[in-house]
């Protein structure tokens, strides 16, 4: 890991508002400022409805904050989106072209790695079949696949790190840890505070929209832990 | 996401094909419903007027084909595109496209389907003893012109009815309007004179009136009239894709 500054947000507050000229609903994030850097796994803590899928989206530019800034430096970010784009009855090549675009990739990339993603997904001959023929674990293996493949140089992620049926998860999950744990940076929402141990170099925990606290994943772990069993 | 804006432009044109792709495999009759579809709407306005209100001559089933393939294509994009940004809501929370591909994604579909009519009324035309002269060679500054009004139009829409669906309860009655103003189905000179120049004022009714000089009779359109749909499309473009821009952000939040 070095010490090179990807992302950082300073002072970072977003709401949602429904219409432009109605007044905001409360704010889903409050001053929020943390740094992502190079290299490193830095996973996001916090309970249900603090803010952390909020948090992706403005990280990966899908929204802007109300109050703050967020920098980031000229490299491809990129929140994994399993299943982007996908259209029923398009074919699941017709789909996977579409749905890597979708996640940045030129159309030459995709043409380059279709075979790849076929490969991974496990669905060989059956990848010119339309999607809707597909089954939810045939639609996931796609959809993963593309997203793992497609590889933008941060990746966001939202839980996800294996899909599918057993086999698959396995195979899906190993291939992400292995990422997780090379020189990529990530940013990791997640509850599985295992995962977050194995996998994590820093630790940012988000509390009812605010950074609560960040550091050291050991010491973060053990404070979240303590404040879950007695959040007063 | 860094996305550069010939990736923008690559992503758009492979949208609206699998759009096209899509739409065309959920139908039944595939590509044929996008030819049926409008010939059974125009159909409908020939059994109105010529058979129920005795208009037009010998060729007013050509006048009214000439009116009726060009609104079709203004109403169809200015409509769809006041769903543009609402209907791809779940794809604006995962990944970050720029507001105003959608409306591009909405005129290029549209225009496709609007150029495989012109092409089956062009060939109507010919069937019917129509030659083409050299002057057909206008309808493409003519069409152009269409076209960026389109834009601008479909823009303005796209992004008022994103804030405030009801607009589109508006804007539907408005194109309404402008439809039994802009003379689709009945010739404007031969109103009478006040009323003919008062319609007039309205530049689609101009620009219908200068399409049908052009394919009909084989004559020069009115150069005032491509230029005056032009430059008000091109104001309203840059109007519409300015507010897209400007409130890209706020879109994506609108949206959920």
């Amino acid at each position: 890991m070095s010490h090179q500054t990807l992302i950082s947000l300073r002072d970072v507050s977003f709401a949602y508002g429904n219409r432009l000229f109605s007044r905001g609903s409360p704010d889903v994030l409050a001053r929020v400022s943390f740094d992502v850097l190079a290299g490193e796994t830095l996973a996001v803590l916090g309970r249900n409805g603090a803010g952390k899928t909020t948090l992706l989206r403005l990280l990966a530019g899908i929204f802007a904050p109300d109050s703050g800034k967020i920098w980031r430096a000229d490299v491809e970010i990129s929140l994994l989106s399993l299943q982007v784009g996908f259209v029923e009855h398009l074919s699941g090549r017709q789909n996977a072209r579409i749905s890597a675009m979708m996640l940045g990739k030129s159309r030459s990339w995709v043409d380059q790695h279709i075979d790849e993603i076929a490969d991974f997904a496990e669905l060989g001959s059956v990848l010119d079949r339309p999607l809707k023929t597909y089954s939810a674990g045939m639609r996931a293996r796609l959809g993963f696949s593309v997203g793992y493949l497609a590889d933008p140089e941060v990746i966001l992620i939202d839980e996800v790190l294996g899909v599918g049926d057993i086999e698959f998860q396995e195979k899906s999950s190993a291939a992400m840890k292995e990422r997780l744990q090379s020189n990529k940076t990530v940013v990791l929402v997640t509850h599985q505070l295992d995962t977050v141990a194995e996998l994590a170099d820093r630790v940012v925990w988000i509390e009812g929209g605010e950074v609560r606290n960040q550091g050291a994943v050991g010491d973060i772990i053990a404070a979240y832990r303590a404040y879950s069993r007695d959040p007063g | 996401m860094k996305r550069s804006l010939r990736q923008t432009w690559n992503l758009i044109w492979q949208k609206s094909v699998s759009d096209l792709q899509s739409e065309s495999a959920r139908a039944l009759l595939g590509l044929l419903w996008w030819i049926i579809e409008p010939v059974l709407y125009m159909a409908v306005f020939y059994l109105v007027f010529k058979i129920g209100f005795r208009m037009g001559g010998p060729d007013f089933v050509a006048f009214l084909l000439a009116g009726l393939v060009c609104w079709k294509w203004f109403q169809g994009t200015v409509s769809a595109a006041c769903t543009a940004l609402i209907a791809n809501q779940g794809l604006m929370a995962q990944v970050y496209l720029p507001k105003w591909s959608f409306v591009a994604m909405v005129v290029l579909t549209n225009a496709f389907k609007f150029s495989l009519l012109l092409l089956l009324f062009l060939l109507y035309l010919l069937a019917e003893g129509y030659r083409p002269t050299g002057n057909w060679l206008y309808l493409v500054p003519l069409l152009g012109s269409l076209l960026i009004l389109i834009c601008g139009c479909a823009a303005n829409s796209a992004f008022v009815t994103c804030f405030v669906p009801e607009a589109k309860l508006i804007i539907d009655n408005g194109l309404m309007l402008l439809f039994f103003v802009s003379g689709i189905f009945f010739d404007i000179s031969a109103r009478d004179t006040a009323i003919g120049d008062a319609l007039l004022l309205n530049p689609l009714a101009g620009w219908f009136a200068s399409f049908r000089h052009v394919v009909l009779e084989g004559g020069r359109p009115e150069l005032h009239t491509i230029v005056t749909v032009s430059v008000t499309g091109a104001i309203l473009l840059l109007i519409g894709v300015g507010l897209l821009r400007r409130f890209d952000h706020q879109i994506a939040k609108v949206s959920l």
